[in-house]
C-alpha cells in the first residue's frame, strides 16, 4: 500500500497545476456545500426552536376530527339509507369539564397546562379596526406553559392583568397597526356582539410576525364575558419537558376524550414539510458541484493514465499485478478527493465566518437579523466524505482501463 | 551438461484478426545457466515476439514455456506476475524508468513490490547494484538528468535488483552508441560469469552478438 500511494503521490506531484485546480473543484464544492448545509440547518433549527418555544407542544381543541355520526347511521350502519337536509343541533362550543381535564394533565409528570378560551375579537382604536386572537387565561398556569412572560418588554408582567379592570396585553406589531400605546385604551367586539373597553397593560414581541401582529392576552374571565361564554375553555394548550413526544401525547389524549389534540408539528406540517423540499433542492445544487468536481477528477486520472501508459508496462512486467495498477489510480482519485475535501474544509469555515459577520434586517415569518448559521460534524463528515467517495468512483473508470493493459502491447507500440 | 533454466517447446503466437498474423511459429529454445544467448534476425522476424512469450509476458497460441523445469503455460495471470517479479528481470530498448522517482527509488521499485528485504536492506543493496554498475553518487538523481547509457544501466540495475536468475533483453543497446553498448554488454558478461545468470538478449548488432555464448537467428517467425 505504502509503494502504491508513493507511486500514486509521484504521479500527482508531477502534474502540480492540473492536481491543484482538481482538488479546487472538490474544494468548492465541499465548501460550499458546508456553508449552504450550515446556513439551512440555522434558519431551520432558529425557526423551529422559536416555534417549540413559544408555541404549546400539544393543543386540545373543542373540535373533533370527523363530524360526529348521525342517529339513522347509528342505528342502521350497513342500511341503505341515505339521509339528506339534515339540521345540526346547535351544541354550545367548548371542552366539557375543562378543569377535570387540567388537573388530569397537571397529574402527569414533564406536563405544564394552560386552560384558554380562545376567541376572535376585533381591537379598534382611532378608527382603526384589526381582527385579532384573543386568548384569555389563567396567569399562573400561563407562566408556567408558556414564554409570553418573558416575552413583554414593558415592566409589570401578565400580574398588571389581575390589577386593571379590562387590561389587554397585545403584541408590538399590533400595537403599531393599530397606532395604540401602553396606558391607551381601545375597544373591543367580539362575534357575540359584546363591547367592552380594554386598557393596554402591556406589550410583548415574540418575534414571530405572526403571533406579534395578531394576538392578544387578557383574564380568562374577561374573555369569557367578552365572547359571551361563560365558564367555556376552549383551548388546552400543554407544554412539556421533551417536545419531540407531543406527537405521542396528543394521539394519546384524543383517543381519551376524542377531542382533536394537534401536536406543533401537525400544526406546521406544512412549513416542516417545505423544509424538506427545499433541503433536497439544496443537497441536489451542492451535489452538482461535486459531480462537475469528479468530471475534473476524470479528467486527471484520464491523463495520467494515459501519458503513463509506458511505466504501467515496466510495473507489469517487473511483477506488478493489475489490481496494484488499478490501486495506484484510484489512491489518485482518492487523494485528490480527499486534500480536495480538506481545502473545503477550509473554505466552508471560512464562509461561515465571513456570513456570519453579514447583518441585515428583513421582517418574514421571523425577525432576521442575519444568517442563521449552525454547522455540525455532520456537514463537514457528509460533504469530505462524498467528495472522497465521488473523486475514487471518478477515478474508477481509467483506473480500471489501466489495469486491463496489456504490457506487451505498450512495449510492441513503444519499442 | 546442467538442465536448461528456460525451455520453450513448438512456441507459436498468432495474433487473431481478420487476417491472423504468426509470430512466433513452432519454436524449439533453451537457454542454460550461466549462458548469454543472442536472438538476432531482421525486423519483424518474430526475435522480440519470442522473447515476450519466453518472460511470460505474453501467452502462447500453442506450445509451452518452462522455467527452472515449472510449467507456465497453465498458471494464472497473478502466478505468471509473481514469477517475473522473483525470477526474471528485463530490460528493454528504452529505459522506461519512471522519471518521477530518483534512480535509487526506481531500482529498489521490484524490492519494494517483492517486500522480502526491509527497507534499509533494499537501499543497501540498490546502492551495491547501482555502485556495480558505475552509477555511484547517482541515487538522488533523477532518469532526465541522466546520459542516456547511464539511463539504460539504471534500467539494467533495476532488472536485477531481486536477483532474477534469468535476464531477458530486448535491443538493450538500440538507443545507445557504440561505446555504452560496449558497456552494457560488458556489463552482461560479468554477471553471465560471475554470478552465473543466464541472459537472453534481443540484438540487431551482430558484432555484439557475436560476443555472445550462442546465436539464435529467426526468420518468419521459426529458429532458423
Amino acid at each position: 500500500m505504502k509503494l502504491l500511494l508513493g507511486i500514486a503521490l509521484g504521479h500527482l506531484l508531477a502534474r502540480k497545476r492540473q492536481t491543484l485546480v482538481s482538488m479546487m473543484g472538490v474544494a468548492m464544492g465541499v465548501g460550499f456545500t458546508i456553508a449552504m448545509s450550515s446556513l439551512m440547518e440555522g434558519s431551520q433549527q432558529d425557526f423551529i426552536s422559536r416555534i417549540v418555544d413559544n408555541m404549546p407542544h400539544v393543543t386540545l381543541k373543542d373540535e373533533f376530527r370527523d363530524n360526529p355520526a348521525q342517529p339513522v347511521d347509528i342505528v342502521f350502519p350497513k342500511g341503505a339509507v341515505e339521509l339528506k337536509g339534515v339540521k345540526p343541533k346547535d351544541e354550545i362550543r367548548g371542552i366539557k369539564a375543562p378543569w377535570n381535564k387540567v388537573a388530569s394533565l397537571e397529574a402527569l409528570p414533564g406536563l405544564r397546562v394552560a386552560p384558554t378560551l380562545s376567541a376572535q375579537i376585533f381591537l379598534s382604536f382611532s378608527g382603526k379596526d384589526v381582527a385579532v386572537t384573543l386568548y384569555g387565561i389563567d396567569i399562573e398556569r400561563e407562566r408556567q406553559a408558556s414564554h409570553i412572560e418573558e416575552d413583554i418588554v414593558t415592566e409589570g408582567g401578565l400580574t398588571l392583568l389581575e390589577g386593571t379592570a379590562n387590561g389587554i396585553i397585545i403584541g408590538k406589531g399590533l400595537a403599531t397597526k393599530l397606532g395604540v400605546q401602553l396606558h391607551d385604551t381601545l375597544t373591543a367586539t367580539s362575534a357575540a356582539g359584546v363591547v367592552l373597553k380594554m386598557k393596554v397593560v402591556g406589550l410583548f414581541h415574540t418575534g414571530i410576525i405572526s403571533t406579534d401582529n395578531n394576538l392578544g392576552y387578557a383574564l380568562l374571565k374577561k374573555a369569557q364575558v367578552l365572547a359571551n361564554r361563560p365558564n367555556v375553555v376552549n383551548h388546552v394548550r400543554i407544554k412539556m419537558d421533551d417536545p419531540m413526544q407531543a406527537m405521542e401525547m396528543a394521539e394519546q389524549l384524543e383517543r381519551r376524550w376524542g377531542y382533536k389534540a394537534e401536536s406543533w408539528q401537525e400544526t406546521n406540517e406544512g412549513l416542516l414539510g417545505a423544509f424538506v423540499i427545499r433541503n433536497t433542492v439544496m443537497y441536489i445544487t451542492v451535489s452538482a458541484i461535486l459531480i462537475v468536481a469528479s468530471f475534473g477528477i476524470f479528467n486527471v486520472v484520464s491523463t495520467v493514465v494515459y501519458e503513463k501508459t509506458r511505466d504501467i508496462a515496466i510495473l507489469r512486467s517487473m511483477g506488478f499485478e493489475p489490481a496494484d495498477i488499478r490501486g495506484i489510480f484510484l489512491l489518485e482519485g482518492f487523494l485528490v478527493g480527499l486534500l480536495g475535501a480538506l481545502l473545503g474544509w477550509a473554505l466552508g469555515f471560512s464562509l461561515c465566518q465571513i456570513l456570519g459577520m453579514v447583518r441585515f434586517n428583513i421582517k418574514m415569518m421571523t425577525e432576521v437579523q442575519g444568517f442563521l448559521l449552525q454547522s455540525t460534524w455532520i456537514h463537514y463528515t457528509m460533504s469530505g466524505g462524498v467528495a472522497a467517495l465521488s473523486a475514487t468512483l471518478a477515478a474508477w473508470l481509467p483506473a480500471r482501463k489501466a489495469s486491463r493493459l496489456k504490457p506487451v502491447d505498450i512495449i510492441r507500440g513503444a519499442a | 551438461m546442467t538442465a536448461p533454466v528456460i525451455e520453450a517447446r513448438k512456441l507459436k503466437r498468432i495474433l487473431p484478426g481478420l487476417i491472423p498474423v504468426t509470430l512466433v511459429d513452432g519454436v524449439d529454445f533453451q537457454a542454460r545457466s550461466g549462458e548469454m544467448v543472442a536472438i538476432t534476425g531482421a525486423s519483424g522476424s518474430g526475435k522480440s515476439s519470442l522473447l515476450y512469450l519466453l518472460g511470460l509476458l505474453d501467452e502462447p497460441t500453442e506450445g509451452s514455456v518452462a522455467i527452472d523445469g515449472q510449467d507456465c503455460v497453465h498458471l494464472s495471470d497473478a502466478e505468471r506476475t509473481h514469477l517475473r517479479l522473483e525470477r526474471l528481470g528485463f530490460v528493454f530498448q528504452f529505459h522506461f524508468l519512471l522519471p518521477e522517482f530518483s534512480v535509487l527509488d526506481n531500482v529498489c521499485m521490484p524490492m519494494k513490490k517483492l517486500d522480502a528485504l526491509s527497507t534499509d536492506e533494499q537501499e543497501d543493496r540498490g546502492r551495491h547494484l547501482l555502485k556495480e554498475l558505475g552509477l555511484e553518487g547517482y541515487e538522488k538523481k533523477l532518469p532526465e538528468q541522466l546520459s542516456g547509457g547511464e539511463r539504460q544501466r539504471v534500467a539494467v540495475a533495476r532488472a536485477l535488483a531481486n536477483g532474477p536468475r534469468i535476464l531477458l533483453a530486448d535491443e538493450p543497446t538500440g538507443n545507445l552508441d557504440s561505446k555504452n553498448s560496449h558497456a552494457v554488454f560488458d556489463i552482461f558478461r560479468g554477471l553471465v560469469q560471475d554470478e552465473g545468470k543466464t541472459i537472453i538478449t534481443v540484438t540487431h548488432d551482430q558484432g555484439l552478438a557475436k560476443s555472445c555464448d550462442r546465436q539464435v537467428h529467426m526468420a518468419d517467425g521459426r529458429v532458423m
